[in-house]
């Protein structure tokens, strides 16, 4: 399950300090291993004007410089296939006022990570949680897939509190809190990630919901469905490798699509897709054999 | 992605040449070397590239972003591949300069609305409302160019349908979106991303209540983007009563109606307080 750490008394970590441990001291492979970082973060906590002084680093320059893509998130620092970043989480009332906008903040779906990460509170009173457990492998990943959800537990997120979550495993769904609240994560970020889905979920249905269209895989397959709306020969001969090789099954997938595209016999694509490895594929392409016979 | 497409290569030579970000008018100038460039071949051999790229490391990422390959980005320009896919909930205004040319065998349909003769693009009114001014397509080879500070613009297509897409940075703060059945105007968004995250900081510092915060907020307070000199002042009071109201006293002559408005109001009820 996610894991809840209480640690004593940490003393106040820099920024730097922080980032320097994880790239000599973390393999980052190793849910394990992060875990040693979670002191440091937990220190990185002490320094109660962090926030601020990046905060208002960002305004005098206007957020020019490395920065997330998203409002929500303010970029403190990183290494190679980690970095460091602080969440805003505002409450409910400053939102329904119109002081923050919501479809900013990811609130009330719930979802996994495609990578691990730490986290510890910040400010605040914090937001509450519910957290569950799946097993990814038993998923063939199509939206609307009945999904076992186990409920674990209900976590109200305080300032000074550090949790692990695992990635593929660990299911959240975050409320807002009572205040502004702002926490601190460690998220790995390494090229496995890139090759690894995160999954929305429909609580009340138990079932897949979605794949989120920013995520890395979603903008591959877009990628690969613009190469099946225009591409030439040598496009094609690329497509088929990467059907064939590739280890993403959604990325296989959109290659056979975008092959068919332009296939002069679809039926060929589907059934060379039926042999794919991954029932994702193999009964995406099942299901289109059966149309293109009926 | 230059060294292997010397098309691009030139093509961005010439946008550097002859575009002025200052003057965002001048990128119209470059309406024939857009047309060039799209009958270089050029689009296909990029993705390609994008292609065997992926192939050598699985794990490889370009400049992707959803529905989109971006082929070159530069301060005040970007040039991408974009996957038309469906009409969108709203009518959405586009708050860049933008050419946009089909590629393959496909069609854009359009249908082009007229934006009010009064609209201000910063100065959002529920009660402004399109105006239908007819229907085009753009085929294969051809070339839409989108007006966006006149015109708003409504695609269809019966497929998926990739362009070329040469547009200019935001020229406008501010992205409205119009209803479909109405055509009134329900919302608008801030056009750039950095708009929002300043927004957001200005709240977010204002909550932090630190006495450092007080300079940043009043340099805010001066932004070009009237919603962020609103979050930094309305924030600055959190901080620094009095740095506020002479924020708000400046505000009550700001070129922009409703901030005149909600200073007037503001420093009315605070003087009330008092």
């Amino acid at each position: 399950m996610a894991i809840t750490l209480n640690l004593e008394a940490p003393r106040r970590v820099g920024v730097e300090e922080l980032i320097d441990f994880v790239a000599h001291e973390i393999d980052l492979r190793d849910p394990q291993n992060i875990l040693a970082a979670a002191p440091l973060l937990s220190g990185l906590a002490e320094d109660r004007e962090l926030v601020t002084r990046r905060l208002n680093e960002e305004v005098r320059r206007l957020f020019k410089g490395p920065a997330l893509s998203s409002a929500q998130s303010l970029f403190l620092g990183g290494g190679k296939g980690f970095y460091l970043r602080a969440n805003l989480w505002p409450p409910a009332a400053d939102i329904a006022g119109g002081l923050v906008t919501r479809d900013r903040f990811s609130y009330d779906l719930a979802h996994d990570h495609n990578y691990n990460f730490l986290t510890v509170g910040y400010s605040g009173p914090g937001y509450c949680s519910d957290i569950y457990e799946y097993d990814r492998e038993t998923l063939s990943g199509e939206p609307g897939e009945p999904v076992a959800l186990r409920f674990l537990e209900r976590v109200h997120f305080r300032t000074g509190m550090v949790m692990f979550y695992r990635a593929s495993k660990d299911v959240h769904i975050q409320y807002p809190p009572e205040d502004l609240s702002i926490s601190l994560n460690l998220m790995v970020a390494d090229a496995h990630t890139r090759l690894r889905d995160q999954l929305f979920f429909d609580l009340e249905r138990r079932v897949l919901l979605d794949y989120p269209a920013s995520a890395d895989i979603s903008k591959r397959v877009s990628i690969l469905r613009l190469a099946g709306r225009i591409g030439d020969q040598n496009t094609r001969q690329l497509l088929s490798d990467l059907a064939s090789r590739h280890p993403c099954q959604r990325t296989r997938w959109a290659c056979y699509e975008a092959l068919a595209e332009g296939a002069s016999c679809t039926a060929a694509v589907w059934e060379t897709a039926c042999r794919d490895p991954a029932p994702l594929v193999a009964g995406r392409a099942r299901r289109r054999l059966v149309t293109l016979a009926a | 992605m230059h060294a292997s497409h010397p098309e691009l290569s030139h093509f961005v030579a010439r946008v550097e040449q002859s575009f002025d970000r200052e003057d965002p008018q001048s990128f119209w100038t470059l309406q024939d070397d857009f047309i060039a460039l799209l009958r270089s071949g050029f689009p296909a051999a990029a993705l390609n590239n994008e292609l065997a790229q992926l192939a050598q490391n699985p794990a490889y990422q370009g400049d992707w972003q959803t529905n989109q390959l971006v082929l070159h980005r530069a301060r005040g320009w970007a040039l991408a591949l974009w996957l038309y896919e469906r009409p969108r909930r709203y009518l959405h205004s586009t708050p860049y300069y933008g050419m946009l040319a089909p590629l393959g065998d496909d069609c854009l349909h359009y249908e082009v609305y007229e934006l009010p003769a009064d609209h201000r693009n910063e100065v959002f009114d529920p009660a402004q409302r399109l105006s239908p001014a007819g229907a085009g397509l753009v085929g294969p080879g051809g070339v839409l160019l989108l007006h966006s500070d006149r015109q708003v613009y409504d695609f269809r297509s019966a497929r998926p349908c990739v362009t070329l897409k040469f547009t200019t940075a935001a020229v406008q703060p501010m992205e409205w979106l119009f209803a479909r059945d109405t055509l009134y105007a329900v919302q608008a968004n801030d056009s750039t991303l950095d708009s929002t995250q300043l927004r957001v900081a200005a709240y977010t510092l204002g909550r932090l209540a630190h006495p450092s915060s007080r300079e940043p907020l009043e340099y805010l307070s001066r932004h070009a983007h009237h919603a962020v000199r609103w979050a930094a002042v309305r924030n600055l009071a959190q901080i620094d009563r009095e740095a506020a109201l002479a924020g708000l006293e400046r505000m009550s002559v700001d070129p922009h109606p409703h901030l005149r408005r909600a200073a007037a109001e503001t420093l009315r009820r605070a003087r009330r307080e008092v």
